[in-house]
């Protein structure tokens, strides 16, 4: 299972061997070579996912916040009554 | 003594083969949508290279490799080349190797191997596929 969510990653080549014509070694690296690292751009199915997932959060985290709201019972003075 | 000689040689030149600057470079292309191709590419003195290996590494939690074919680089010399993509498995691709037949590379530069990647679930084909096959069953 791969995750689509990463946006950049490193690739490396490693075991580099080159000969020539002679069969001689132009080059000989046993050991990790070079490295790169990859952007890419998710998919839209990835990004879309992404977008349906943060709307929901955020309904339910307006959901949650108006069933929290502490009740306020405001009693009002009665007017004091003119002499 | 003489073993020792060539013991010390053997390590000498495996040092300064290591150590010299690589000939070899990545080079990622058409990085778009999740799958994108990684150019091997090889950039020499003399022109004549007549054959190479080498291994590749990558986060198999990430990336899957989806091809591996050959390059434009060794078949400038004419000949007959006998290109071996190598094994993938788990994060690599092992040994990905090619040799002319005759003539070596008449270029100093370009590209050896090109791997594909894919980043993501499988193909949208593959699920289509998938689908249907249940739909035969039902």
């Amino acid at each position: 299972m791969v995750n689509p969510n990463v946006a950049n990653t490193t690739i490396t080549i490693s075991n580099v061997q080159i000969i020539d014509d002679n069969g001689n070694f132009v080059y000989y690296n046993p050991n990790t070579d070079s490295s790169t690292t990859v952007q890419f751009a998710p998919e839209p199915a990835t990004v879309l996912l992404i977008g349906i997932s943060a709307l929901a959060l955020w309904r339910r985290s307006l959901y949650i916040s108006s069933k929290s709201k502490p009740t306020t019972n405001i009693e009002t003075e009665p007017e004091a009554l003119a002499p | 003594m003489s073993k020792s000689i060539a013991r010390l040689f053997l390590s000498l030149f495996a040092v300064v083969c290591a150590g010299s600057a690589s000939p070899v470079s990545l080079q990622a292309t058409s990085a778009a949508g999740g799958s994108f191709n990684l150019d091997i590419d090889i950039s020499v003195v003399t022109a004549d290279i007549a054959g190479f290996l080498f291994s590749i590494g990558f986060d198999s939690t990430v990336l899957q490799v989806t091809g591996v074919t050959e390059g434009a680089f060794l078949p400038t010399g004419g000949n007959l080349t006998f290109f071996d993509p190598g094994t993938i498995g788990p994060g690599t691709v092992s040994n990905v190797n090619d040799v002319t037949s005759g003539n070596p590379s008449t270029a100093t530069s370009g590209t050896l191997a090109v791997i594909s990647f894919h980043s993501g679930e499988p193909e949208c084909g593959q699920h289509h596929h998938h689908d249907l096959q249940r739909a035969d069953h039902r």
